[in-house]
């Protein structure tokens, strides 16, 4: 494997070794298409020799912006071969934020997946005088645009084929030419604090993150994996690096909302997901049993109890008796496993996570399952930094250092070492190298180390808040376990500079819906639900419940029900769907400060952004609530 | 104006239509030219909904003609009207609740079914081959209105945009030459109209069939109509282009102007 340092080095193997194996599947028309190795070959080999003929420069950029497709790797790996450098944005970018990302890296090319997306950038391209082309994979609607500088992926392909013709032998010699330490990608961070920066990655670095990051979770060449989180930054190393190496077989979707039901077609061995989707997919089942009728709830809750005192136990180091053994196989064999058979998880070897920092209520709950649930932990700086085995038991830390990385806490801050292997950001010479102090990179998060060498996370140190009296903490953690509640999808939490810790939280309207609904508690809207009394007892509830997991000191001491959920489209999340905490508190600043002036209530007047650009405003009363 | 060269695909020739002593249409003539996006606009109890279903054969109008390429359509039954090509969906939802979206669609493949009954019970050979032709079809009309979610869900168990949404794909499934779609944003949000509407642009643009479309929405409809019919007390008041009706001042009295006061 050591020689395959290039992703042309990787691909020309699995061509020539593994040329008629399947590398991708993508379900259309309700079918899954297979592609195989010399496909995805001559595909690459078409798109390369087509930037080419678009007269493609080595080092030139090129944005890409759809879902995960087979035609979003295609062209990845083709621009890579023309050596282009390729970054991958997120599909809900609104144009002003793509024209950022366009005018940064000042990208001659943009590669989109339909008309959605096309439209958005010939919206803002008069603003980007570096864009010279638009090619699209998806022409659905695109029929009758005639503009010069847009071109279907066929028409690029066509155009690589024939260039192929006239010039044979072009793109192998292009190909060879192609460098370990020749930069790959871009990979912009997700910008909570700030603007985002571009971090340059070379073919040695992304393949590097890969290997540290797998390594310990045990992959085997042909195992199944299901593409799915965001090229913009995990599945560049995943999806994009590691699955041609091992490799792995790459199923994409259908849509991203049929991605359930096309889990449970393939079945993967390795599922990958961010934190948040991981919180979802716990919501989902939540949901689904306590739809349930009364049997399969019942069956299921006295099966997560007998598998959750195992782990208990466990955990403890506290000995497993016979009896405890022989019914959690049975609550394991008749309820559990059919669980994860339902939601597609049934051969999977490995369930990572990674992205935030989770609850150890969530890798608990999935253990339970029976699931082997890992945390994995790194930067883009830095690389995969961490990995939970999934068979340790310290489930509230994110594991021990991977095999070849070094990881020293220095003053509260988890410090890693780093080598050579990336060339800094894109555009600001000079920012990393002032970065890194001897070696070793200041991550920024706050953790700590046991004396086996767990590393326990805590908190990005730039959100650590302290209270009046000196005492700090971490409002994420906090956040974290009130998300993992089914009836609290978002919570942000305050108190920097304050006699105590407060929460606005918004609840999950599904399930607190239906837990209204099936106490005949009537209402309107969701805005009229949320102040409900009965609502508002029942978050208080489940808030006691995660106070009483936490320090006395940083416990929630009053909360507000926010009227509406937190939307990236609104600047209040991130498109990974964290938190921006500036912005939020600035948000909410009355809410707020009505919680530590005493008020009863307070009125909110809120600006709402649709989906199509257009502003309202919606003015609604909140109740302050007391623990 | 567009088609003044073309021979119209449907003219509406003088239609009366009255239940007992009110009167529905009184002489309603307009021409549809081939590839045209129609619509019918007008003040409730205008008559748009009569007049569509005067063209799909579910009322008899009294007097008058509608010649759908030269073939008079008001003493044909609905069933044979629909076998001629005139899709259409409904201002209440006409769909099949309590079957999926794909039987749903594949009702809509009905007219262009090779049928014979023994193979089809047994499943074999011409019938199996048939089908699978079929479910082709129907199966790029689900990529093509973004159903896939839904494939197979039962229909009365979806949310209402969704369900507007398969009785526009069945409407398509039977590959129409003439669709008619009885105020298809009816009761949604503005996000969901917009995704009708552009469903609506993109059926136009990639089957160059005509359309013919009742809507309440006017900013719609002057966005996507090319041309517009304007009904009120079941008369025409006004014929002609976004531009021209919104100027029209009969137009701006019947309807626009009751909208501002």
């Amino acid at each position: 494997m050591d020689n395959l340092d290039t992703i042309h080095k990787i691909l020309d193997r699995n061509r020539l070794q593994y040329g008629n194996r399947v590398a991708m599947r993508k379900k259309y028309l309700g079918i899954w298409q297979e592609y195989t190795w010399n496909d995805v070959y001559n595909h690459v080999v078409w798109i390369g020799l087509g930037f080419l003929s678009l007269g493609a420069k080595k080092g030139d950029r090129v944005i890409i912006i759809g879902n995960n497709d087979p035609e979003l790797v295609w062209a990845q790996w083709g621009a890579q071969h023309a050596h282009l450098i390729v970054s991958c944005l997120y599909v809900d970018y609104l144009p002003d934020e793509v024209k950022f990302f366009i005018r940064d890296c000042e990208t001659k090319f943009m590669f989109c997946e339909d008309q959605e997306q096309v439209d958005k950038v010939i919206r803002i391209r008069d603003e980007c005088p570096s864009l010279e082309k638009i090619i699209y994979w998806d022409s659905k609607g695109l029929w009758s645009y005639d503009e010069p500088y847009l071109m279907s992926l066929e028409q690029l392909e066509t155009l690589g084929k024939e260039y192929g013709k006239e010039q044979p032998g072009l793109f192998k010699e292009n190909a060879t030419k192609m460098k370990a330490e020749d930069v790959a990608v871009i990979i912009y961070t997700s910008g909570t604090t700030g603007a985002p920066k571009g971090n340059l990655q070379t073919y040695t670095s992304l393949l590097e993150y890969g290997k540290q990051g797998c390594a310990p979770i045990g992959l085997q060449p042909w195992d199944e994996y299901v593409s799915y989180a965001s090229p913009a930054w995990a599945e560049q190393i995943v999806g994009l690096s590691i699955c041609p190496i091992y490799p792995l077989i790459m199923s994409f979707a259908e849509e991203p909302e049929t991605v359930m039901a096309d889990l449970r077609d393939i079945g993967p061995h390795f599922i990958w997901f961010t934190v948040r989707q991981w919180e979802d997919l716990a919501r989902q089942i939540r949901i689904g049993i306590d739809k349930a009728s009364f049997w399969k709830r019942f069956l299921f809750n006295q099966a997560m109890k007998i598998s959750l005192k195992r782990l208990t136990n466990i955990e403890k180091g506290k000995p497993i008796f016979p009896f405890l053994k022989i019914i959690h196989r049975l609550a394991d064999f008749s309820v559990l496993r059919k669980v994860r058979d339902y939601f597609g998880m049934k051969r999977a070897r490995c369930c990572a996570s990674g992205g935030a920092l989770s609850s150890p209520d969530l890798p608990r709950f999935f253990k339970a399952l029976g699931l082997p649930f890992s945390n994995l932990y790194g930067t883009v700086e830095a690389g995969m930094l961490t990995t939970t085995h999934p068979l340790d038991t310290a489930y509230s830390s994110i594991g021990k250092a991977n095999p070849g990385k070094e990881i020293k806490i220095e003053r509260g801050e988890i410090w890693a070492k780093v080598g050579k292997e990336r060339p800094g950001y894109w555009n600001k010479p000079g920012l990393w190298e002032e970065q890194v102090k001897d070696g070793w990179y200041p991550t920024g998060d706050a953790g700590w180390m046991d004396d086996e060498g767990y590393i326990y996370y805590i908190d990005r140190i730039s959100e650590m808040s302290s209270l009046r009296n000196g005492y700090r903490f971490s409002p994420q953690f906090i956040e974290t376990r009130l998300r993992f509640n089914p009836y609290i999808k978002d919570a942000i939490v305050f108190g920097a500079e304050e006699d105590y810790v407060v929460a606005i939280i918004s609840c999950d309207f599904g399930m607190v819906g239906r837990w209204a609904e099936s106490r005949h508690i009537p209402y309107t809207t969701l805005v009229e639900m949320s102040q409900l009394p009965p609502v508002i007892q029942l978050l208080r509830e489940q808030i006691r419940q995660v106070n009483d997991s936490i320090p006395l000191e940083s416990r929630v001491k009053k909360f507000i029900s926010l009227h509406k959920e937190f939307d990236p489209d609104e600047a209040e999340l991130t498109r990974s769907r964290k938190l921006k905490r500036t912005a939020v508190t600035q948000k909410y600043s009355e809410l707020l400060r009505a919680m530590y002036e005493d008020k009863n209530d307070v009125s909110m007047e809120t600006e709402v952004t649709y989906k199509d650009g257009r502003k309202a405003r919606i003015k609604t009363s909140l109740t302050v609530n007391i623990l | 104006m567009s088609g003044m060269f073309e021979e119209p695909i449907l003219e509406i020739r003088d239609v009366h239509l009255s239940f007992g002593g009110i009167k529905c249409l009184a002489g309603i003539s307009f021409d549809v030219f081939d590839k045209g996006l129609l619509a019918i606009i007008g003040p409730n109890g205008a008559g748009k909904t009569a007049m569509l279903n005067c063209i799909s054969g579910f009322y008899r109008p009294q007097q008058g003609k509608i010649l759908f390429k030269k073939k008079d359509l008001t003493k044909l039954p609905p069933h044979h009207i629909a076998k001629l090509g005139i899709g259409r969906t409904f201002q209440n939802l006409a769909v099949y609740a309590g079957a999926s979206t794909i039987d749903n669609l594949l009702a809509g493949r009905h007219f262009h079914t090779k049928e014979n009954i023994f193979a089809q019970a047994f499943w074999f050979g011409p019938a199996m081959k048939e089908e699978m032709k079929q479910r082709l079809i129907v199966e790029e009309i689900i990529d093509f209105m973004e159903i896939e979610p839904s494939r197979y869900s039962i229909v009365g168990s979806l949310p209402y945009g969704l369900r507007k949404r398969i009785e526009l794909g069945r409407a398509l499934a039977m590959e129409p030459n003439l669709l008619l779609l009885d105020e298809p944003m009816a009761g949604m949000n503005l996000e969901e109209k917009e995704d009708i509407a552009r469903f609506i642009l993109d059926i136009h643009e990639l089957r160059k069939i005509p359309i013919i479309l009742i809507e309440h929405d006017m900013s719609m409809v002057m966005d996507i109509a090319q041309r517009i019919v304007v009904l009120d007390l079941g008369e025409k008041i006004a014929e002609g282009d976004p531009d021209q009706i919104k100027s029209n001042p009969t137009v701006i009295k019947a309807y626009l102007g009751e909208l501002e006061t």
